[in-house]
């Protein structure tokens, strides 16, 4: 398996190498950081001459990525141009485990939420709770990052006037919401409609009798920007971090558990039909069994490729997300660089991303092979 | 036949709802079994034969599928009657059932000692240890080598032949009173299909289990069986000992099928008579006999009233209003009737 792993990886080098080379080029003539020294007020020509000559913004294509292919290939990922102390290697480093923590923590998330859905709604077909997370799915697919990013940030500001009863208004305003997609479909009544819109309307009645009594002081509950409030002290474990940390894994766990929910249902319902499980009734196992044990190891097969790919994207960073809400992580260092044409940081992230997803997806073929006995890799 | 059967069948009906509507799949369906006795139950695909196996375990799927009534009664206990919890205890206990396709029958994540031992710790309340002892023997039982090795092994580190003799296994496991058989050699080859057939015949010698064998394969029915029942349109059409009804066989189906086979023994040239049509809906079937279509003796009657099983010789029933002689001498008249056309 060994052997397998590193044939595998030797086969991508040269991939990443022309990939390399074409992001090269790509970026080289989309910025041009030439034109923005010319912008800055009062810079004296022979200075701006200076400046190109130092930082070597004169020379061609080839000279460059040859440079900067060296640059990488030795460690330091190349000088970065808007921060010229250090290389972009260190620039990236440094806002990696930002990134790191945001992505994981979402993407945790989302496993634990998607696979019971998606497994509870494959078991309990068209009914209401299937329909509700059918809609949900659709709905959080379907909306664009920074549009729920920016919805959370209002709901953030929302709950910095009224206090802390806005979260559970919000909860039991979804539940009722959601017994409504369920009577789009004519169907029998159910007692788990009439129980969930219980719950609904309980929840929104107590949070308007405690609307801002707890909170609603001025306070974000939810912070909408940056990782710590203390940026140079702050701690991982702090109330703090995580009131930061909330929103922008909400957002990015939306996507995941509407698309995540989907493919584990599907990928449920298939096994369902399954000769085997068949058999294992005709065995007298109790239905208990029968699922726990003979299908859903089946059926969470799929999910381990899907993760693992996914865990390889979490390296390049979610540059919308950590735009939106200023979370220091290479997904925003990405943006700044393309914004001021720095090449080299520019590359980094994107090179970092690249071999992360060869590396992923190496693993995502390693851990299926683990998972399933049937395959054997050679 | 002796007084009381240990499987008795009595006017099963199974529906299924689609979106075209109602299936019959299974119209009145009676049979018996004694201990020890093997039936064949024959019929083309969607005649209701599976439906029929699988309703005798209680795992029509359902939704769709309704056993909308009849009996099944087991030692003279109503199945359809017991509580889910109760009739778990019958499943792979009492009746056990040996599927197909065995490429698709086993989980293919589990250990096989794992799938072998399942029925043991269920229904026997064996332990871990002593159910591996077990599932060890029954797998040399039904001839694989090397058992306690290979109990470790998943299902697709075996060939088809040995994942069909694991199926028996795990059949038997529990020494069922009945054993039911859905084409156990269907996805087989020739000669393993031969080996399969011949190792249930020696195990039901030893177990004393009551076998249904289902099939569409004339052959398997006449090495296998000691009585036949023929199913068409989700009922059984014709019923008899083997020897009467390869032999004798009264109702038109029946021997239209025998005519429609290549026969070993038959004379040199002779021509197959093929049944003319397909299968009739089960949505929609046919008016009185649901043969009357297809049949080529049929009577002014058979489009309006559906003939009931009815005794035609000794332990031989059939549903056709054409008596047994009066058959025995149509099959003639039309078989010469065919070799003069050709």
């Amino acid at each position: 398996m060994i052997a397998y792993a590193l044939r595998r990886l030797l086969i991508q080098l040269p991939i990443l190498l022309v990939f390399s080379f074409v992001m090269y080029l790509v970026l080289f003539h989309a910025a041009d950081p030439k034109a923005r020294l010319q912008q800055i007020p009062g810079a004296r020509a022979e200075d701006i001459q200076r400046i190109i000559e130092q930082q070597g913004l004169d020379k061609t294509w080839y000279e460059g990525y040859w440079g900067w292919l060296g640059d990488f290939v030795q460690g330091d990922w190349g000088a970065s141009f808007s921060n010229k102390a250090v290389g972009a290697a260190t620039l990236i480093w440094d806002r990696l485990p930002a990134t790191l923590e945001l992505m994981l923590v979402s993407l945790l998330l989302s496993i634990l939420i998607a696979a019971p859905i998606g497994i509870y709604s494959a078991l309990r077909r068209y009914t209401p709770f299937d329909y509700a997370t059918t809609a949900f799915s659709y709905i959080g697919f379907a909306m664009p990052t920074f549009l729920l990013g920016l919805l959370l940030q209002m709901f953030a500001i929302w709950s910095q006037q009224n206090g802390w009863a806005v979260i559970p208004f919000t909860i039991g305003l979804i539940l009722v919401l959601a017994t409504v997609t369920t009577l789009l479909k004519p169907q029998r009544s159910s007692r788990g409609i009439a129980i969930t819109a219980g719950v609904g309307f309980v929840l929104i009645w107590m949070s308007l009798a405690f609307w801002g009594s707890f909170g609603g002081d001025g306070q974000l509950i939810f912070k909408t920007a940056g990782r710590f409030t203390d940026a140079a002290n702050g701690s991982m474990f702090s109330v703090d971090h995580l009131q930061h940390l909330a929103l922008p894994v909400i957002t990015l766990a939306v996507v995941n558990i509407a698309a995540w929910s989907r493919y584990q249902r599907s990928a449920t319902i298939d096994v369902l039909s399954a000769d085997y499980l068949r058999t294992a009734r005709a065995k007298g196992l109790p239905e208990r069994t029968v699922i726990g044990r003979h299908a859903l190891r089946n059926a969470l097969l799929p999910l381990i490729t899907i993760v693992a790919i996914d865990i390889g994207f979490a390296f390049s960073g979610a540059v919308v997300t950590e735009t939106v809400f200023g979370w220091p992580g290479i997904g925003r260092l990405l943006y700044d660089a393309a914004l001021d044409g720095d090449i080299t940081v520019a590359m980094g992230v994107i090179m970092l991303g690249a071999f992360m997803i060869v590396v992923f997806n190496l693993i995502a073929d390693l851990a299926y092979a683990i998972a399933d006995p049937r395959i054997r890799l050679a | 036949m002796s007084a009381q059967p240990l499987l008795q069948v009595r006017d099963l009906r199974v529906r299924f709802a689609t979106m075209d509507g109602q299936v019959q799949a299974v119209d009145g369906v009676d049979l018996d079994l004694a201990a020890g006795e093997t039936l064949g139950v024959v019929g083309e695909s969607g005649s209701g034969k599976t439906v029929t196996a699988l309703s005798l375990l209680r795992l029509i799927p359902s939704p769709p599928g309704r056993i909308a009534g009849g009996s099944i009664l087991l030692d003279g206990r109503d199945l359809l009657a017991l509580p889910d919890v109760d009739m778990r205890k019958v499943r792979g206990n009492e009746i056990a059932m040996i599927f197909q396709d065995p490429m698709t029958a086993m989980n293919p994540v589990l250990r096989i000692g794992r799938q072998l031992t399942e029925p043991l710790v269920n229904h026997q309340g064996m332990s871990r240890g002593q159910a591996r002892a077990r599932a060890a023997e029954l797998m040399g039982l039904v001839g694989l080598a090397d058992a306690a090795r290979r109990l470790d092994d998943f299902p697709h580190q075996f060939s088809g032949g040995q994942r069909q003799r694991l199926m028996i296994a795990m059949a038997l496991a529990c020494n069922p009173k009945v054993l039911i058989a859905d084409e156990p050699t269907t996805a087989l080859d020739v000669t393993i299909s031969a080996q399969i057939l011949e190792l249930m015949q020696d195990l039901q010698r030893e177990f004393q289990s009551g076998i249904i064998i289902i099939t569409h394969d004339l052959g398997v029915v006449a090495r296998t069986a000691d009585r036949v029942a023929v199913m068409y349109a989700g009922r059984v059409v014709e019923q008899g000992d083997v020897e009467t009804i390869f032999a004798r066989p009264s109702h038109p189906y029946t021997w239209s099928l025998l005519d429609s086979l290549p026969r070993l023994d038959g004379a040199r040239g002779e021509r197959l008579v093929p049944i003319p049509g397909s299968p009739p809906s089960l949505i929609n079937k046919p008016s009185g006999c649901p043969f009357h279509p297809r049949c080529r003796v049929r009577r002014e009657v058979c489009t309006s009233v559906q003939p009931p099983l009815v005794e035609v010789g000794a332990g031989h029933l059939a549903a056709c209003v054409i008596g047994r002689d009066e058959a025995a001498a149509e099959r003639e008249r039309l078989a010469a009737a065919h070799a003069d056309a050709a």
